[in-house]
């Protein structure tokens, strides 16, 4: 219980709950290997850069991270896929914290695989002009580890935005004796078990209606997770922009602050709320951190 | 789960998969076997409307010799391991580098990337599987041999082996890419390395120069099939003509596919073009210029009246046809003076060519493409819709205008009754047309994620009940295409399958053989 207090610490802390709370310093993961020596920002030159890089630049301020390199490509990488060519081999070692729009990212993906690199989670991120959802964020992770859905989660919930986040595991996390989830106030969790076991978070709406925005047929084979802390945690009222808290969720991962590690092989969000922000203009991007 | 693996093999327990990866790192190293999440998963993301689960590799090989891989396959058939082989893996809308199915070891060949041979009398060259478009013209941009490649869209990144041998297509007079293959080295299931043509010929020199060698002809079922592993691929190159003409033919209205393809057809087969002549719907072409979001938003495809705008804001015509000549400056004046007057005889046409629209984008990256230059501008189109969902739907239809305008009219219905848009485009072959169409759909989405599968179902069962034929598709539709052609053809696939490769370890599901 207390590991699973820590674990939800440390996932809200680190979706800026200190910043609310005035209390300092970030709690990292343990393993070497999620700690980056070297990060760069990669800007592909889509029209969410600077606040994206914004967002990133918030967390590295946040846990201290002084060593953040900026790269930027203009024109995208379907003009000039011979630089990131270039980047990707110059930079073997670094973790790369890269933003771009649909296009590029099907060219990086293809490009870093063939450097050799190492995918630690890609995500794609869509405001859609839709009262039912006008957010939507879908990630592919490597491991719970690197989970990055639950850092924007909690940024997210304070404003007023319906949300979606789904995040699907590569590498589940070893089950535990009870089954532990993220969780928030104002969420209620279930879990379906299973060998795709899911976990679902809900705010605002029932099961029923978040895995209908999910997509999912039917509220058969959930069973509740029971909140497992106790209450005095809450999320930060200082969410940014949802571009930049994208950037500031991805980053918080990448330098390696630890997330609430869930034991199934997919999670998500769903957020409905009431008197929801205006409809805004479609806007789409990829995000990426990737060892190279 | 829980396992050391994120995916097994079906049929293969943990115990044994531990034993086999053992065996492949004997023979390539440890730095060369690939299992943990973070080094598989650029491997795993695909662009279809199925669970990236669904394709999910169990390892990566990365080989980088012809000996490596016949002790792979020696390892597979001991373990009866299912490898998946790529040689870069840029099939995009035809399903990205992830194997057809779950639990498949990848066998990535991107390190055999030798250039062979490339002669520039003869005009051929010979290269291993991982040699990229980009690798092999700057490589004879170096050598400062006048020879042209002929590339897909995405040339600069992919290879002329993978798209050969998946039948893609270019846009220069040898478009066709595979009837300008010449000669293989194939190591089969069993371990054996074959030769095809002339190659089987101890001493030969010309593998690369007679296609037939003797007896019946190989080559072909080594494309879109799983019956050995193309470890060299030689092609013929195109001498650089001393002069090229690019130029668009723009038309106002959809119905003048008609006029467009009957007035191209003769001069295609006569060889006055000569190249793979591209007919381009104006949602083909706008991505390049525009978002979707700045015309339309909320659901449903997009309406002609804001396709109408989009012509008139990037002066686009609805059908953009793309072509050039090749040879002497008095060729090119001969055959200019035969298409102008071809074209100009209804009205309809407006004739461009790089002085007017030089400094188009979309003319750019045609033009590129029809000189075999290194271009991926085509791929804006997925930031059309954008959302990281693309299929492409590739029927074949006859050169024949009405036809065409049925296959058009056919999937607009069918695009529009899911919500989605007919980007699509026509390319010209030697008498058939390539309809391809880009099924655009925003992944994020789970009610259009839906749609664009059942979508692209339809769109294969309603063209089949036609008559219409795919002529390549995703790793998600495999076999459902290969259930098109019918019972027979299925059979004898399958034949030389189990002849071939008893144990079944060479990519199974490949264009739904097993």
């Amino acid at each position: 219980m207390e590991i699973d207090r820590r674990n939800l610490m440390k996932g809200l802390l680190a979706g800026g709950a200190l910043l609310a709370l005035g209390t300092p310093s970030w709690t990292f993961a343990d393993e070497p290997a999620r700690k980056a020596k070297r990060c760069l920002l990669f800007l592909g030159d889509s029209n969410v850069d600077d606040r994206f890089g914004n967002g990133v630049r918030a967390a590295c301020a946040e846990t201290g991270y002084d060593g953040l390199e900026t790269m930027k490509v203009d024109g995208g990488l379907l003009s000039d896929p011979g630089t990131l060519v270039s980047l990707l081999e110059q930079t073997k070692g670094a973790r790369w914290i890269a933003v771009m729009d649909d296009a590029s990212a099907a060219v990086f993906q293809e490009l870093a695989r063939t450097a050799g690199g190492r995918l630690l989670s890609v995500g794609s991120h869509a405001s859609v002009n839709d009262q039912a959802c006008s957010l939507r964020h879908t990630w592919l992770t490597a491991s719970s580890a690197q989970g990055v859905g639950g850092f924007l989660a909690s940024r997210l919930i304070a404003a007023r935005e319906s949300v979606s986040i789904t995040e699907s595991f590569l590498n589940e996390s070893p089950a535990t004796s009870k089954p532990t989830g993220w969780s928030a106030p104002g969420f209620s969790s279930y879990r379906r078990a299973g060998s795709d076991a899911m976990h679902l978070h809900c705010s605002g709406l029932s099961l029923l209606e978040g895995c209908a925005q999910l997509g999912l047929t039917g509220g058969e084979g959930w069973t509740p997770i029971p909140p497992p802390i106790s209450a005095g945690e809450r999320v930060s009222r200082q969410s940014l922009q949802w571009v930049e808290s994208v950037g500031y969720a991805v980053a918080a991962s990448a330098l390696g602050v630890q997330s609430t590690q869930e034991a199934c092989s997919t999670r998500a969000f769903v957020h409905r709320a009431y008197n929801p922000n205006p409809l805004r203009p479609t806007q789409r991007f990829v995000s990426f951190v990737m060892d190279m | 789960m829980a396992s050391k693996f994120i995916a097994l093999p079906k049929g293969v327990s943990e115990k044994t998969f531990e034993a086999a990866i053992a065996e492949f790192r004997s023979i390539l190293g440890q730095d060369s076997v690939l299992v943990t999440a973070e080094q598989l998963a650029p491997y795993i993301k695909t662009m279809m409307p199925v669970p990236d689960a669904d394709h999910t590799p169990s390892a990566a090989l990365q080989a980088t010799t012809v000996e490596q891989i016949q002790k792979i396959v020696a390892v597979c058939n001991k373990y009866k391991v299912p490898i998946w082989m790529i040689s870069t893996g840029r099939n995009f809308g035809y399903g990205s580098a992830a194997p057809a199915e779950r639990g498949q070891v990848v066998l990535d060949l991107k390190r055999m990337n030798r250039i062979l041979e490339v002669d520039p009398d003869l005009c051929f060259a010979l290269v291993e599987p991982g040699v990229t478009y980009k690798q092999l013209y700057d490589y004879i941009q170096e050598h400062k041999y006048p020879l042209w490649l002929s590339c897909p869209a995405p040339s600069a990144i992919a290879g002329p082996t993978g798209n050969t041998l998946d039948r893609g297509v270019g846009y220069t007079p040898y478009g066709e890419h595979f009837l300008f293959a010449c000669g293989m080295e194939v190591v089969l299931a069993n371990g054996e390395v074959l030769r095809t043509g002339m190659g089987s010929l101890p001493k030969s020199n010309t593998w690369q120069v007679f296609k037939w060698g003797y007896g019946p002809y190989l080559d072909g079922i080594f494309t879109q099939s799983n019956y050995g592993i193309v470890t060299k691929f030689g092609f013929w190159l195109m001498p650089a003509p001393p002069a090229f003409k690019p130029f668009v033919i723009q038309y106002e209205n959809e119905d003048d596919i008609v006029e467009i393809v009957e007035t191209i057809r003769p001069l295609r087969i006569s060889g006055v073009i000569p190249n793979a002549i591209v007919i381009a719907h104006a949602l083909y072409e706008a991505p390049t210029k525009a978002k979707r979001s700045d015309y339309v938003t909320g659901p449903g495809a997009i309406t002609d009246d804001a396709v109408r705008q989009i012509m008139k804001d990037h002066k686009l015509g609805v059908w953009n046809v793309y072509a050039a000549l090749y040879g002497t400056q008095e060729q090119i004046d001969v055959n200019w003076k035969i298409v102008t007057d071809a074209f100009s005889k209804s009205g309809k046409a407006k004739v461009l060519t790089e002085q007017e629209a030089g400094d188009d984008p979309a003319f750019q990256y045609r033009a590129a493409l029809m000189r075999g230059d290194m271009t991926l501008k085509e791929f804006s189109l997925y930031n059309w819709r954008g959302g990281g969902g693309s299929m492409w739907f590739a029927p074949v239809s006859q050169a024949r205008g009405s036809e065409t305008l049925k296959q058009m009219a056919m999937t607009k219905r069918i695009l529009g009754k899911y919500g989605l848009d007919y980007s699509g485009e026509f390319i010209v072959g030697m008498r058939d047309m390539h309809h391809i169409v880009d099924v655009l759909y925003d992944k994020t989405d789970p009610a259009m994620t839906k749609a664009a599968y059942q979508c692209f179902d339809e769109l294969l069962t309603e063209f089949s009940n036609e008559g219409y034929g795919t002529y390549r598709v995703n790793t998600a539709f495999m076999d459902k295409v290969a259930h098109t052609y019918g019972p027979v053809q299925r059979h004898v696939h399958e034949t030389l399958k189990k002849a071939l490769d008893p144990n079944g370890i060479l990519a199974p599901g490949k264009s739904g053989i097993r």
